[in-house]
């Protein structure tokens, strides 16, 4: 199951060159794992990688595009007026007139992105970012639709994304999970398989931390005695490896074997690593922490967090939204202002703190940004002033780690309802977020049910617009 | 009378001997020459034809002497006479076609020499057989216990000659093939003792390029097709020039590939085709070579044997620096090829604890020119740690976050002529230090949170052009749209809320 395996002849081919081609075959591969006895171990990516780590920042429910990213004049020119183009059924069917989006759009720094007054911050940060307009999704319902984009599939079951860059890319530190999600307390819709391993081994699933520092419950040891911790360990691992000795191979166990080796190393790095009161009092105010809203600080230090942790070498982190009532996600079927601007003020200062930050510490190059809901919403009201789920056309941005900073890739119509010009989905998405961590998405697989499955399935083109 | 005739009949017995013992001398010397090669393969194919006269002519004799033993009887003595005669002639002939046969070079090994030689002997054998007859006949009864002794001792000799001889034809396991399972339990056990021996022998010495391809190759094409002549621009001489494309663009051997390899087919064509190779006239390969032949390109080709000790002392090398490797692994400093063709490495300190020891800094510095993507946060990395890596070529992005004492580097660090990013966020540098600096001249520098003054970074990226400086972030601004934001927000705005 190695996602890397090698031939005898590419072996011999190899062992007849250099130093360095050596180190890159296979022998290094299986040596190197061996060395250091973790699935987790690092593994060679296909090709040099742009970006090292992902920080995947879910707008859960679905940012409006037309208030957002892809301004729509057309709607103010038509507002209150029943569409004049052909709709399809939309979730509710409650489909009212033209909405104009409530928010004016500024053009932004050098590039002059147009973004609406909703994000002057992630604004101030324009020319970073690579805004995709003509993003669509694979299902207008919430859980299908975050299982496609979660894991390429919009069934429930799939290994999410950031499972396969765990076992496509292990992790260069040993002492922390590849895959952390940082929750804020709401989790997506379509419930804990949108982390979910799915068929890859168990040690690539999603670790869900908290907001707030500890982060973890019962990480600090019980024992007084390190020694007497260690000892229980090794007996309950004996008592694993017996079991797993008697019943063969056994996955599960495997992985329960790592995981609390995992978790035994966890112990010094998590409390550590989540500790963002070591933390400048200028980083802190950078990213909101003494913000007047109480969800701002929360997302603030899920942003401090997720750049604490990137910077230890965790490869996928994945920010989710804040669980309070009226401002809970962007699913704003009513009240598209109140919600969406709440919305807004939780994650703009922190999410522009986080890219400035990133970008001061020279972390930015390594560190590929991901903005995205599961699909947008509808450029006419749903009742009176609400916006209905929009898989047609939506946006979404990147920026940092080998993407091209500043510019748009794809249109919508001119209602910003259908993507119209090179289109996009979350397959394409999933592929060219591969490419950039050095995985070739049609390479790397794994054999599950007879097939050599993809994250990208038999989909995924590579957009050499948006790659710097 | 009778004394004339037995000495006549002597010196024809020595003549035939004679013209045995030159004949294996002159086909042994004439196996070398090949003018003759063509009448040689021809008449050496009669010899499993002609074989077949003594060996029936010696059997009518040995029954015919038995026959005798319970009652001499003058007819019998008179046929006796006459088989051992033919006998001695027939056996004669069927050594001198063997040993053509043998010299045309389709058969080789073990074998070959096992039968040649015995062959040798029960001609020779025959010979004495026929001399003692002559002897007991002319001198009543001398010499007939001799005569039986050599009668018995051919008796044994021919069924193992005969034996060798059929392997050579049929191969060594014809007879045995369709024996009953436990027959065939027994005989192969009793011969996979020497099977294996064999096997073994030639595995170790053995690759069929060199000892079958080539030698058939060279005997057959070189001559057109070598150092001297290259016929249509192909030479078959070594192995290189058999994967090599000549003037019809066709290659001669793909391995793996037998229709494309077209050496194959212009072989396997009939030699009155005017693309047949070797071409008519000249003498060809049997087809049981080029069958070995298609059967070798089949198989994948294999070449002549390589430098068995460069390779290990190469391997050895290289595990050696493995082994240099691992001792890094294991203190914490992940090695890691930025990609499956790269030569080049990125070098992560995450994991190693927070003093490096020296020694890993002199297993890493042996590896310097290999390393591209240096980062090491959280360890404290001394001056001279650092300068053991000085003039490391490839070093394109250096990440030093953190570092103390970082003015002491810039010298070190002035020596990565390759360098493209480097961060010094977090690290003590001063002014003095910056000013020391003189790479990267393109890409980015970080020199957030030190102690270099605003001033002093505005005017270093001043002075360099093709770089981008990245100081602090400018938190004043943040403040100003967070203020914009807050004022714009009748929700978030608890002044104006109230």
């Amino acid at each position: 199951m190695n996602p890397y395996n090698t031939s005898r002849r590419d072996f011999l081919k190899n062992s007849s060159m250099g130093f360095g081609m050596l180190a890159a075959s296979s022998l290094f591969q299986r040596d190197l794992m061996a060395n250091l006895s973790s699935p987790l171990a690092p593994k060679v990516p296909h090709f040099p990688a742009k970006a090292k780590s992902v920080i995947f920042l879910y707008m859960d429910g679905g940012v409006s595009q037309v208030d957002s990213f892809d301004p729509k004049p057309q709607l103010a020119k038509e507002n209150g007026q029943a569409p004049k183009f052909k709709l399809d059924a939309t979730v509710f069917n409650n489909t009212g007139n033209i909405l104009k989006s409530p928010w004016e759009f500024k053009n932004y720094g050098e590039s002059g992105l147009p973004i609406s007054d909703l994000f002057p911050h992630i604004g101030s940060c324009a020319d970073d970012l690579c805004i995709i307009r003509s993003m669509t999704a694979l299902s207008p319902n919430h859980p299908n639709a975050n299982y496609a984009l979660h894991c390429g599939h919009v069934l429930a079951g799939r290994p999410s994304m950031g499972s396969w860059f765990s076992y496509g890319l292990g992790s260069m530190n040993q002492n922390l999970p590849s895959y952390v999600v940082v929750n804020g307390g709401l989790i997506p819709s379509g419930g804990m398989q949108t982390f979910g391993n799915g068929f890859l081994p168990d040690n690539h699933q999603a670790s869900i931390v908290g907001p707030k520092h500890p982060v973890m419950n019962n990480i600090a040891p019980r024992e007084s005695l390190s020694k007497l911790q260690r000892k229980k360990l090794d007996y309950l691992n004996s008592i694993d490896t017996a079991f797993f000795k008697k019943y063969h191979h056994a996955d599960q166990v495997e992985a329960a074997i790592e995981n609390y080796e995992l978790a035994y190393r966890m112990q010094m790095e998590v409390p550590e690593v989540s500790d963002i009161s070591k933390e400048t009092e200028a980083t802190r105010k950078l990213y909101g922490m003494d913000s007047p809203y109480e969800q701002t600080r929360q997302y603030a230090s899920q942003c401090l967090i997720a750049r604490r942790l990137v910077e230890q070498g965790v490869r996928f982190v994945e920010l989710t939204m804040a669980k309070v009532n009226g401002a809970d996600r962007w699913d704003q079927h009513g009240h598209l202002k109140e919600g969406h601007e709440m919305n807004a003020f939780t994650v703009d200062q922190p999410i522009a703190g986080l890219i400035k930050d990133l970008k001061s510490r020279g972390l930015l190059d390594s560190t590929l940004l991901v903005f995205s809901g599961e699909f947008g919403r509808t450029p006419f009201a749903q009742g009176q002033n609400g916006r209905d789920h929009n898989p047609q056309g939506f946006s979404m941005w990147m920026a940092g780690g080998g993407i091209k900073g500043g510019t748009v890739y794809g249109a919508t119509d001119e209602y910003g309802y259908r993507a119209v010009e090179n289109k996009v989905d979350v397959h394409d998405l999933h592929a060219n977020m591969m490419h950039l961590m050095g995985i070739d998405h049609k390479q790397l697989t794994y054999r599950f049910s007879g097939r050599d499955v993809r994250l990208t399935d038999v989909f995924g083109n590579i957009i050499p617009e948006i790659l710097a | 009378m009778k004394k004339l005739s037995f000495y006549l009949c002597t010196a024809l017995l020595l003549l035939l001997a004679l013209l045995l013992g030159w004949l294996v001398v002159f086909t042994e010397a004439q196996a070398a020459a090949e003018e003759s090669l063509q009448w040689t393969q021809f008449l050496g194919r009669f010899h499993p034809v002609i074989l077949h006269l003594p060996v029936g002519l010696f059997v009518g004799l040995f029954v015919i002497e038995l026959a005798a033993l319970r009652k001499r009887n003058d007819g019998l003595e008179r046929s006796a006479n006459i088989l051992v005669w033919l006998m001695a002639f027939t056996s004669v002939m069927t050594a001198y076609l063997g040993l053509l046969l043998a010299s045309s070079g389709d058969y080789s090994g073990e074998t070959l020499w096992l039968h040649k030689w015995l062959g040798i002997l029960f001609s020779a054998t025959a010979l004495l057989v026929t001399f003692f007859k002559l002897l007991s006949l002319y001198a009543e009864g001398k010499g007939t216990v001799v005569y039986r002794l050599l009668m018995i001792a051919l008796f044994c000799l021919l069924p193992v000659v005969g034996h060798y001889g059929g392997n050579l034809t049929h191969g060594s396991d014809y007879l045995i093939e369709y024996a009953p399972a436990w027959m065939k339990k027994i005989l192969e056990s009793r011969e996979e003792s020497a099977v294996n021996a064999d096997s073994l022998t030639s595995v170790a010495e053995g690759n069929l390029f060199t000892q079958q391809i080539q030698p058939m190759l060279d005997q057959y094409c070189v001559q057109c097709h070598g150092i001297e002549k290259q016929k249509s621009k192909y030479r078959l001489d070594t192995y290189e020039y058999l994967m090599t494309p000549g003037k019809l663009g066709d290659t001669p051997i793909k391995p793996f590939k037998i229709s494309e390899s077209k050496l194959l087919e212009y072989m396997w064509l009939p030699e009155s085709d005017d693309m047949a190779m070797p071409p008519e006239g000249k003498p060809r390969p049997s087809a049981e070579a080029i069958m070995r032949l298609t059967h070798w390109v089949a198989y994948g080709a294999e070449g002549p044997p390589v430098d068995e000790a460069a390779l290990a002392a190469e391997r050895a090398a290289k595990e050696a620096q493995l082994a240099k490797i691992y001792q890094l692994i294991d203190s914490g400093i992940m090695v890691l090829p930025l990609s499956r063709d790269s030569e080049f490495f990125y070098v992560d300190f995450q994991n190693a604890k927070r003093v490096i020891a020296d020694e890993d800094f002199a297993l890493l510095a042996e590896m310097k020119d290999r390393i591209s993507e240096l980062k090491m946060t959280g360890v404290e990395v001394t001056t001279p740690q650092l300068e053991l890596l000085r003039g490391a070529a490839e070093l394109r992005i250096l990440n030093l976050t953190g570092l103390v004492s970082a003015d002491a580097v810039i010298d070190t660090i002035n020596s990565f002529a390759a360098l493209e990013t480097l961060n010094l966020f977090g690290s003590d540098l001063s002014d003095a230090g910056l000013a020391t600096l003189s790479v990267p001249t393109v890409g980015s520098l970080h020199l957030g949170a030190t102690q270099v003054t605003a001033p002093q970074m505005l005017a270093y990226q001043e002075a360099h052009q093709g770089l981008k400086v990245y100081g602090d972030v400018d938190l004043e601004a943040v403040r100003v749209i967070e203020e914009i934001d807050l004022a714009n927000s009748a929700q978030f705005n608890p002044q104006t809320k109230k």
